[in-house]
């Protein structure tokens, strides 16, 4: 028979497999990440060397604007996917017919392979042959076509609104949970009080989806800042340096053999990501309110 | 109720037959390396046990590593022949390409573990893995006569030579390819010198409908052609020793003059608007066939290009010529890069049938073999093959020696990012001198990372 104590803890015993897993395949290697991040190693050798990696990453000119393109793609990714995102949850919580097959339209690119949707992109985007700039000239709006791609100003907009026509739908889907779980009861009462759309909106749906709010403000912010394949797909960081992020970076070090400097480059990511979205987290999570 | 148990069982199924077929994949390549490691066992102890013999009756087999892009059907007829002939087997272990490959390589030789041969890169490759130790020395060997002499500097090391050169990675002869129905069109003649050069470009785009140079800078490599071809030869022309000099950190690439001025070249042919407008956006295959078409009139390129132009446009293989990119004063000299290299390891218990199977491939006899199947440039004298009409023009500057080996054969340590600095050069606006300071700080970190002596 099982006593007591066993009977207490059995239950944890069903975890430690995928604990035993996770430690070993995610958390163990980032913490000799931590460690070797200050050294020089290679597959044949290990030496320490301080502080030098660290001071490589922030005078090296292609990594400082690897910083400032991955602040730059962030902040702008963020703001549209944020808008666009709670726009479409908006309009498809109305009453329209289709807006089943709809929700499942906009849903659709967060799910398709991101190589996939760069390979595609970077056609649409060619200067002469791509239809973007095709469909400008058609429609008569020629003077907005430019070199998306290869313009060194505009490139990262370029491939943050790929990154944005890619992921608005998931972010979409989020809103529509937290609008819908609004009670009834609040939308009636607004509508008795004699409250308009807008008062709606400000004074009802804001306040009771902040859950949802911070959990997309947190992902884009996350996932802005570890963008990799869709800059790799489309430009592989070009042209020159124009487009680098910090994890091109690192992919590009650790595949000339600098495995020191890049896992120092992906130290900096995590302290980054952690210094950014702790916080943050913390901060919004106070303001939620509860249902 | 029915349904969903029916359901949730297809499910499942998918499900395990999806994990399976991963499984099945990764099993298969541990499946691979096991039964290479098992044949290095069952061949070395073949090899131990053989004794080596000048009788062909008595065959010897031999070990030899190779990465998968280094290896052709002409080296496979090579190996044929030398088995018939001189009864010298090689087994290949056919590794994979690029950092995986070399990385599988670079542990083999940390742990020992290594094949009779080894066919691999040259120069700063090489290097890594302990030349003095690891390879036998050659240069008093009489098959060396064979290998020509502008080969010899990447295989070797600190003055010794260690391999002759790898047939299959080939000698790419770099110039300035030319459509020669546009030359004919506009009756323009080969530049001799870089004005007449400029002034044919102006030609070629008075004349309208042809690009006079294209650039397909979206695949960043191909960047680095023109500069090396406009530069990197008259560099070596003046200055013999200046690969020597920059390996020891005595000499910078922003202090020599004509390195900086082949990247104010890059970006001259960009201002004066004789490339193509859609320069960051071409690739590579969109060059081929802008040459071949006649779309545009010329491309910087190495002769590793008319094998897929032959594949894909044999029509207009023959319109293709190519010439050496001028300097200022008449003498034009190409810039080559040099092959790979087939070492052979100290540590081989064969080394008697390892040195008959090498003299073999490098003489004519066993060579021509090759060459009967691949129509590369011939890397051993004593060898002809047919070469396409361009790769025979540059082939003349070649054989007259007015060639120089690419930077990239002379340093032991990598160019790292030459590619997109190219393409800053004509993107960045920064000047050609800083972007020549940005190249030798990243020669300077690698040259670091890899101990090399003077940084």
């Amino acid at each position: 028979m099982i006593n007591t104590i066993e009977k207490k803890y059995y239950p944890y015993w069903f975890v430690v497999p995928g604990l035993a897993i996770y430690f070993i395949f995610f958390v163990a290697p980032n913490i000799m990440a931590f460690f070797y991040s200050f050294t020089d190693w290679s597959l044949l050798e290990c030496n320490f060397i301080g502080l030098q990696n660290f001071y490589e990453l922030f005078s090296n000119p292609s990594y400082v604007i690897a910083f400032k393109n991955t602040i730059l793609f962030t902040i702008f990714v963020t703001v549209f996917k944020m808008a666009f995102g709670f726009l479409l949850a908006l309009l498809l919580n109305m009453e329209i017919k289709s807006k089943g097959y709809l929700r499942t339209i906009f849903y659709l690119p967060c799910i398709l392979s991101t190589l996939a949707v760069g390979l595609i992109f970077s056609s649409l985007y060619h200067p002469t042959n791509g239809l973007i700039n095709k469909a400008f000239e058609f429609i008569g709006l020629g003077f907005l076509a430019q070199d998306w791609l290869g313009n060194a100003s505009i490139v990262i907009f370029s491939t943050s609104m790929v990154e944005i026509w890619k992921w608005t739908g998931f972010h979409m889907v989020i809103f529509l949970a937290g609008i819908q779980s609004i009670p009834k009861e609040h939308f009636e009462a607004a509508s008795i009080d004699g409250a308009n759309k807008w008062q709606t909106l400000k004074h009802i749906i804001i306040p009771m989806i902040r859950g949802a709010i911070n959990t997309n403000f947190i992902f884009c912010i996350i996932f802005g800042l570890r963008v990799f394949e869709i800059i790799f797909t489309t430009t592989q960081g070009g042209p020159g340096y124009a487009s680098e992020v910090i994890n091109t970076l690192v992919f590009r070090n650790f595949s000339n053999g600098y495995l020191g400097l890049s896992t120092a480059g992906g130290l900096m990511l995590s302290i980054i990501v952690a210094a950014i979205g702790l916080p943050l987290n913390y901060y919004l999570g106070k303001k939620e309110v509860e249902l | 109720m029915k349904f969903k148990g029916i359901f949730s069982v297809l499910v499942i199924a998918c499900m395990i037959l999806s994990i399976l077929a991963g499984c099945g994949a990764t099993t298969g390549a541990t499946k691979d390396t096991s039964v290479s490691q098992e044949s290095t066992g069952a061949i070395t102890e073949e090899v131990s046990t053989t004794q080596a013999s000048d009788l062909p009756a008595e065959k010897v087999t031999l070990t030899g590593m190779v990465q998968n892009g280094m290896w052709n059907k002409g080296m496979d007829a090579v190996v044929a022949a030398a088995e018939a002939k001189i009864g010298v087997k090689v087994e290949m272990q056919i590794l994979p390409d690029g950092s995986q490959g070399e990385q599988v390589i670079k542990t083999k030789y940390a742990s020992n573990d290594v094949t009779d041969l080894l066919f691999y890169w040259a120069g700063a490759t090489v290097a890594v893995l302990n030349p003095e130790k690891n390879f036998l020395d050659i240069s008093k060997e009489s098959f060396v006569e064979n290998v020509p002499d502008v080969l010899k500097y990447p295989l070797s090391y600190k003055g010794v030579l260690y391999g002759v050169p790898l047939a299959s990675s080939g000698v790419g002869l770099c110039g300035m390819f030319y459509n020669k129905k546009v030359f004919s069109n506009l009756k323009l003649e080969i530049p001799k010198t870089y004005s007449e050069f400029l002034k044919l470009c102006e030609t070629i785009k008075a004349a309208g409908n042809v690009t006079p140079v294209y650039y397909s800078c979206k695949d960043a490599w191909s960047a680095q052609l023109l500069p090396m071809i406009s530069g990197w030869s008259y560099c070596v022309k003046d200055d013999p020793e200046v690969g020597e000099k920059i390996s020891t950190n005595k000499l910078k690439f922003a202090d020599i003059s004509k390195f900086v001025a082949s990247f104010d070249k890059l970006k001259e042919l960009k201002d004066k608007g004789y490339i193509n407008k859609d320069y960051l956006a071409a690739t590579y295959d969109n060059a081929q066939k802008a040459l071949a078409l006649g779309e545009a009139a010329m491309y910087p390129m190495g002769s590793w290009v008319m094998s897929p132009i032959a594949e894909k446009f044999p029509e207009q293989v023959n319109d293709i010529g190519a010439f050496g990119f001028p300097d200022d004063d008449g003498d034009v000299w190409i810039d080559v890069l040099g092959t790979g290299g087939v070492y052979i390891n100290n540590s081989s218990k064969n080394i008697d049938a390892t040195k008959k199977w090498v003299s073999f491939y490098t003489t004519p006899e066993g060579a021509s073999e090759y060459y009967k199947i691949s129509r590369d440039i011939p890397v051993f004298k004593g060898v002809t093959a047919e070469l396409f009409g361009a790769t025979e023009d540059l082939n003349k500057y070649y054989v007259d020696g007015k060639a120089a080996l690419a930077f990239t054969n002379l340093v032991p340590f990598e160019l790292v990012g030459f590619d997109k600095i190219c393409v800053e050069v004509l993107v960045s606006g920064k000047s050609s001198l800083d972007l020549a300071k940005q190249q030798d700080m990243n020669c300077e970190k690698d040259a670091k990372a890899k101990g090399i002596q003077g940084f």
